[in-house]
């Protein structure tokens, strides 16, 4: 993944807003430009600034092409296949992370600052620069603080001859550092403008960020100030822009310019593919006509490998739980299994006496080989730590519905825009995760992950562009990632009021939203705040 | 927020720190074990005419071994030989614990 200036440069609303840089970058090398080109005028020292912000959103914020990483170190995620990639061993601590700061982007960061301050640029010119360049500092400040606890604040671009000051110490703590970083956050909030073309940050895209940092900040410090401030910042982003009602575009529209994007990044066809981002490549089952016709699938795909990609990564049950189902004679947003659809029509029975292979069922293949439920990886290399099988279910004599529907029908909305799931259609396919089904566990010869298929019964669907050609990995195609949503501002927001102690206010904040407090970004809520819009104070932290 | 860049993680360290008050980790501390880092996650199986459903626990590979060590992941480790340069040079050069 590279993302060089002609990158930043090609992303769309830059692309008008740099007209006059085009002639420089058309007649010269695209690989290195010298200091008096890239500072000459403002066009080309905006390049520079953007080819920065790719640099600094690499390190953990957007773009880096395997943010899904993170997410399987969560309960939302696995990481799991057996062809050559296996668990992601950062999750069972089998391996550790370490990081390394990185100089050279401390360097342009604080080139920045110099050639704004040095340069022959306008007052305004120089106060946009000076603004963005706050905001690269603060970024990458905030991300080593997050990371590593201690950062290295290199705040002047040194030369050759200043062996003695590029002594950088780390800072003390935590405290030090988050102080730096919401330093400069707070002075590229109060110099960026209100509006910006799509691939640009503006004011309120850093007051998230901002609000995203405090939170951390008093986490880390207890420093109740830390709170203030992250209300101040995300209280200003939601009284000024507004949440979007069709959450899909945010991330499944390639080239959504969704007005609750206060920042994205975006890359266009001419130079991604599937395989620029893990998000995709990594996140796509592969599909063999010829192995679903093995597995004697009901419903075969209507074309051979639509999907040809590598998938990895999946989301778990425990992020489907998240979303929320309608109760049919209630109207109340519910976890699935709680639902009187859910309970009329299903029984439980008792899961510890799952102990066979294939005791629930087995599927028969033309190559004879089996598919089993339980199967066997289901005994092995299993945790104490929780219930080896969580619950065991079966439908009711006359039930009018199946497990499917009565499962995954009249959930939140982004449900569907976030997972794919038994039942539902995906691009050109319809997809079914039941036992032999077309997409599922073992339609080709491994349940385990072998041969880039589910492990979990599910997929993703979140940042998957739906109007993208086959999933192959040479196939091109426009993509995007968010940086900074209106949403978040929401829950920064709540978050902080609630850890303040206002409960009322933290609750408002949700109220005041087109969404409900439980229909939206459940997995950012603590359990105690998943429970309702109507939860008392006191049981929100009891 | 699901799937958007670490956001999820970074809470989780976060929720963990203020453990008192969130009740994310497992001895109701702050900066103890986050309950939900240090557990298995569950997959699902459905029959093929939809009449059964067994949630279990996604084993292989080691994956149910999930684990979170407190403190030490509350903070990455900072790369050895870049504070091994350091120490050379006479800089500072502390690990963060566990590291």
């Amino acid at each position: 993944m590279k993302h060089y200036i002609l990158n930043s440069l090609i992303g769309f609303g830059v692309l008008a807003a740099l007209p006059s840089c085009m002639d420089t970058l058309d007649t010269h090398p695209t690989a290195e430009f010298n200091e008096e080109t890239v500072w000459g005028t403002k066009a080309t020292a905006d390049a520079f600034v953007l080819n920065v912000y790719a640099n600094v959103l690499n390190t953990g914020y957007t773009g880096s092409g395997s943010c899904i990483s993170w997410e399987a170190r969560t309960p939302n995620c696995s990481r799991s296949s057996r062809v050559g990639e296996g668990i992601d061993n950062y999750a069972n601590e089998t391996a550790d992370l370490s990081v390394t700061p990185s100089f050279s982007l401390y360097r342009k960061v604080n080139m920045i600052f110099k050639h704004a301050t040095e340069g022959n640029f306008t007052d305004d010119e120089k106060a946009d620069l000076l603004a963005n360049a706050h905001l690269l500092r603060g970024m990458l400040y905030f991300q080593y603080a997050r990371m590593m606890g201690r950062i290295l604040p290199v705040d002047e671009v040194f030369t050759a001859e200043d062996t003695i000051k590029c002594r950088v110490s780390f800072t003390e703590n935590e405290a030090e550092s988050y102080k730096l970083a919401i330093g400069e956050l707070e002075q590229a909030v109060e110099g960026l403008p209100t509006s910006s073309s799509a691939g640009l940050p503006n004011k309120y895209a850093a007051e998230v960020i901002l609000s995203r940092a405090c939170l951390q900040a008093y986490a880390y410090t207890k420093d109740a100030a830390y709170l203030d401030k992250a209300i101040a910042a995300a209280k200003d982003v939601t009284e000024n822009r507004e949440l979007t009602a069709d959450y899909a575009d945010m991330f499944n529209n390639a080239t959504s310019t969704n007005a609750e994007i206060l920042w994205a990044q975006y890359w266009l066809s001419e130079n991604t593919t599937i395989s620029t981002f893990e998000e995709m490549i990594r996140c796509a089952p592969n599909i063999p006509a010829a192995d679903v016709a093995t597995t004697q699938s009901p419903i075969g795909v209507n074309e051979n490998k639509w999907f040809d990609s590598w998938g990895i990564y999946w989301p778990t049950q425990d992020a489907v739980d998240q979303y929320l189902v309608t109760d049919e004679a209630t109207g109340k947003a519910m976890p699935w299994y709680e639902t009187s659809q859910w309970k009329d029509n299903v029984e439980e029975l008792d899961a510890s006496t799952l102990t066979e292979v294939g005791q629930v069922e087995v599927w028969d293949r033309t190559n004879g080989t089996q598919n089993q439920i339980p199967e066997i990886n289901d005994f092995t290399q299993t945790s104490s730590k929780a219930p080896v099988v969580r619950n065991w279910y079966r439908l009711k004599e006359g039930a009018a519905k199946n497990i499917s529907q009565l499962m995954y029908e009249n959930r939140d909305n982004r449900f569907a825009a976030s997972i794919v799931y038994d039942g539902c259609t995906w691009t050109t396919e319809t997809v079914e995760t039941n036992l032999g089904g077309n997409f599922s566990m073992g339609v080709r010869d491994q349940r385990d992950g072998g041969w880039y298929n589910t492990t979990t019964g599910y997929m993703w669907r979140k940042y998957m562009p739906e109007n993208t050609p086959k999933w192959f990995y040479a196939n091109k195609t426009d993509y995007h990632q968010c940086v900074a949503r209106v949403g978040e501002a929401y829950l920064n927001l709540a978050e902080a009021y609630l850890l303040k102690g206002q409960v009322a206010n933290a609750v408002a904040a949700f109220n005041a939203t087109p969404r409900s407090m439980v229909a939206w970004h459940p997995q950012r809520l603590p359990p105690r705040l998943r429970l309702g819009r109507t939860i008392s104070a006191s049981a929100m932290w009891k | 927020m699901i799937n958007e860049g670490g956001d999820l993680y970074y809470s989780y360290l976060r929720w963990g720190k203020l453990g008192s008050k969130t009740g994310m980790t497992e001895d109701g501390k702050d900066g103890g074990i986050i309950r939900d880092l240090n557990r298995p996650v569950y997959k699902m199986e459905m029959t093929s005419k939809r009449d059964q459903l067994v949630i279990n626990q996604l084993t292989i590979l080691n994956s149910a071994a999930r684990q979170f060590t407190a403190p030490k992941r509350y903070l990455m480790g900072i790369n050895q030989s870049f504070l091994d340069n350091r120490a050379a040079y006479g800089l500072d050069n502390k690990q963060n614990d566990g590291y």
